[in-house]
């Protein structure tokens, strides 16, 4: 294993042919892998047009350079694939074990076309590729089908695969890796699913080789002790987890409570990190090569150790349903992740319906037969709804569909809080406005993650803090956060190393290669390559500028009370600036120019 | 002047989760890190009665100071 290893694994599920093809370095290079390099082969190989679920669409599981390597975090890989959430590109990031078993058996990318005729899983073993029946695995959970695969392979083989909420094709299902690690939005699972491929189980025996092994460790080591030595890195996230935001989000009015009809959740303690460590913490859990261990353990009902809940978890299944117990929350997590659902959009598509049963729009009869409730935080029931919407039964279909579609359905679309299908996470964007912006324009959707404001409007010291309310220079600032972002998903880094910042990474990547592949100029140009193409994807996919926007309450409805209040976001002072930056037209179009600049035409 | 301090995160690991103190007049936010012994720069978001506060924020009778470390995560 190295930097490439310049070899593409394609697999026709229709007629099971496995080949393996040459990868090109020079195209890998532009695209820096991963996200960007999975992008440009979707890109390339389907229309954007086409249906999401039908065989026609193909999914893309992609390395970056650094997967696989000793730099900190470089263990993850990426999903890409259309969506069939939100019509438009889908990528989704994981960590875990399976990118690094992946690539040590010497490929970079994997290309599923087609569907299978019957449930089949896919072998991996360095150069062995097998497609196997899964008859006995389908309609196992997460957990069942990882356990029962490593039962014949070994535990040294890493599994990914898809649970319930795949096969059932709720455009909410993720695809599990190492149990408990999620490729999580944009209903990648649910394409997993439609391909009738229950799991892929990766094991390869290659070391990462670099052309100087001393210089490539030593650059490794200098970042593992700065990342050790940070107060988020080094002590917040470790002893905390993701959910010691909790407290901070709430205090500035920023958490979103009872479908975003609140900004402030007054039982925000009983919810946080701090409590999570305190009463259900059994231990912490790291990917492959991270010095951080954000991962929390902790016990399930019959005893057992699983993955407990990230801050979106918390908050979705928490204050956006005024549930304030923790330990439903934990087990709305655990089901999720055993049916493959992306918690966010899971938990949000029950606080619409929930939303939408206080307005009166869902009756009591439509909901009779299941005999469940959408009283706000009645936890018995959220946990019906979870296996209901895994299982594609009753009411629950409704709610797999996801939060737009269900709101849809009833006239009200607007009590969908996602942007382009894709519900947004725990930051009420009307006390940030990049944060809006962000949301507004990220090419897979309501997400924070690919393009987070919320360490430069909230987390940072005063002193270099942005002013949140404030929209001058805002969109420089979100363009750049998300070039980062999409520089770290298409490296094979976590986007918790953000702190190195762009010459970290490069020093990073050209360790690995041997070489001055990268300046921070040249890297920060293909980030912005990757995310127009990203863009002219959505754009021939049939996305428009009208889906560059945000659900009207966002934009219309100030916030109630608290440190907030008065507050909307103001989208529009900002996007036509974003929209040049970025060398797209007024409409959000990438144009003719930008295209040729960036290689794309 | 008596004040109370809400810290977070794991500021609270050996000081608990709320903290009184008597601080003299016109103490200020870095005081008050100070006189609890958290190193500089562990602090990144500070506020005063819930308004956003800077280092140097004067405190005053009955004020409740919130202190939380830099945090990253989402």
């Amino acid at each position: 294993m190295k930097v490439f290893n310049e070899k593409i694994l394609r697999i026709n599920l229709k007629n099971s042919d496995v080949t393996s093809e040459a990868l090109d370095i020079d195209v890998a290079k532009k695209f820096i892998g991963a996200r960007g390099l999975g992008a440009k082969y979707l890109y390339d190989e389907i229309d954007p047009a086409v249906d999401a679920l039908s065989p026609d669409n193909k999914m893309v599981i992609v390395c970056g350079p650094a997967t696989g390597s000793h730099m900190p975090t470089g263990g993850r890989f990426m999903v890409i694939t259309k969506s069939p959430l939100t019509g438009g590109i889908a990528y989704a990031n994981s960590g875990g074990m399976w990118g690094q078993a992946f690539k040590s058996a010497g490929y970079d990318m994997l290309i599923l076309e087609q569907q299978a005729d019957k449930p089949v899983y896919i072998y991996i073993d360095d150069d062995k590729v097998e497609i196997k029946d899964a008859s006995q695995l389908w309609g196992k959970n997460a957990t069942e089908t990882t356990e029962a695969l490593q039962e014949v392979y070994g535990a040294k083989a890493k599994v990914m695969c898809i649970g319930q909420a795949g096969e059932t094709l709720s455009r909410l299902a993720c695809i599990m890796n190492d149990i408990d690690r999620t490729a999580g939005r944009g209903g990648v699972g649910a394409v997993m699913g439609s391909k009738n491929v229950k799991a892929i189980v990766a094991n390869g025996t290659s070391a990462f080789e670099y052309p100087d092994a001393d210089k490539a460790k030593a650059i490794a080591m200098e970042k593992l002790k700065w990342l050790r030595e940070q107060p988020a890195t080094g002590k917040g996230l470790p002893s905390m987890g993701t959910a010691m935001l909790v407290n901070l989000v709430n205090k500035n009015g920023l958490m979103p409570v009872k479908n975003w009809q609140g900004s402030f959740y007054e039982k925000a303690e009983d919810i946080s990190g701090e409590t999570l460590r305190d009463k259900y913490l059994v231990k912490k859990s790291a990917c492959f090569r991270c010095p951080i261990a954000c991962g929390r353990v902790v016990k399930n009902a019959e005893g057992k150790d699983i993955g407990g809940p990230e801050y979106e978890t918390v908050w979705v299944f928490g204050a956006n349903m005024d549930n304030n117990d923790l330990g439903y929350i934990n087990m709305a997590n655990e089901l999720c992740n055993d049916y493959g659902m992306d918690t966010i959009s899971a938990g949000a598509s029950i606080a619409c319906a929930m939303e939408l049963y206080e307005k009166g729009y869902i009756k009591d009869e439509e909901i009779a037969a299941d005999g469940l409730s959408f009283k706000w935080a009645d936890m018995e029931s959220v946990l019906g709804w979870l296996t209901k919407m895994a299982m594609g039964e009753g009411f629950g279909k409704k709610l797999a569909e996801g939060s737009y579609r269900l709101a849809e359905s009833y006239g009200v679309p607007e009590y969908s809080m996602s942007v382009k299908k894709l519900d947004m996470p725990a930051y009420d964007a009307r006390g940030m406005m990049g944060q809006g912006l962000n949301y507004a324009t990220c090419t897979r959707g309501g997400c924070h993650i690919k393009g987070n404001m919320n360490p430069a409007e909230v987390l940072a010291p005063p002193e270099i803090r942005l002013d949140r309310f404030a929209t001058e220079g805002r969109a420089k600032a979100v363009q750049g956060t998300v070039n980062l972002a999409t520089i770290v998903d298409s490296l094979g880094f976590c986007i918790f190393t953000r702190g190195v910042g762009i010459p970290g990474y490069v020093e990073m990547v050209n360790a690995c290669y041997g070489e001055e592949v990268y300046t921070p100029e040249s890297i920060v140009e293909a980030a912005e390559r990757i995310f127009t193409l990203e863009k002219l994807f959505n754009t021939k996919a049939g996305l428009t500028m009208a889906d560059d926007t945000l659900p009207p309450r966002l934009l219309n409805e100030p916030i109630k009370s608290g440190p907030s209040e008065g507050h909307v976001n103001r989208l529009y002072e900002m996007l036509p600036e974003y929209y040049e930056l970025r060398g797209w037209d007024a409409e959000g179009v990438p144009t003719p120019e930008t295209l040729a600049k960036l290689g794309l035409a | 002047m008596k004040i109370e301090v809400q810290l977070y995160s794991y500021l609270r690991d050996g000081r608990g989760k709320t903290v009184e103190l008597d601080v003299h007049e016109h103490a200020t936010t870095a005081d008050v890190i100070k006189m609890l012994n958290i190193g500089d720069n562990v602090v990144a978001n500070m506020m005063i009665n819930d308004v956003d506060a800077g280092r140097e924020s004067a405190l005053k009778e009955g004020d409740c100071l919130s202190l939380f470390p830099l945090l990253t995560g989402g």
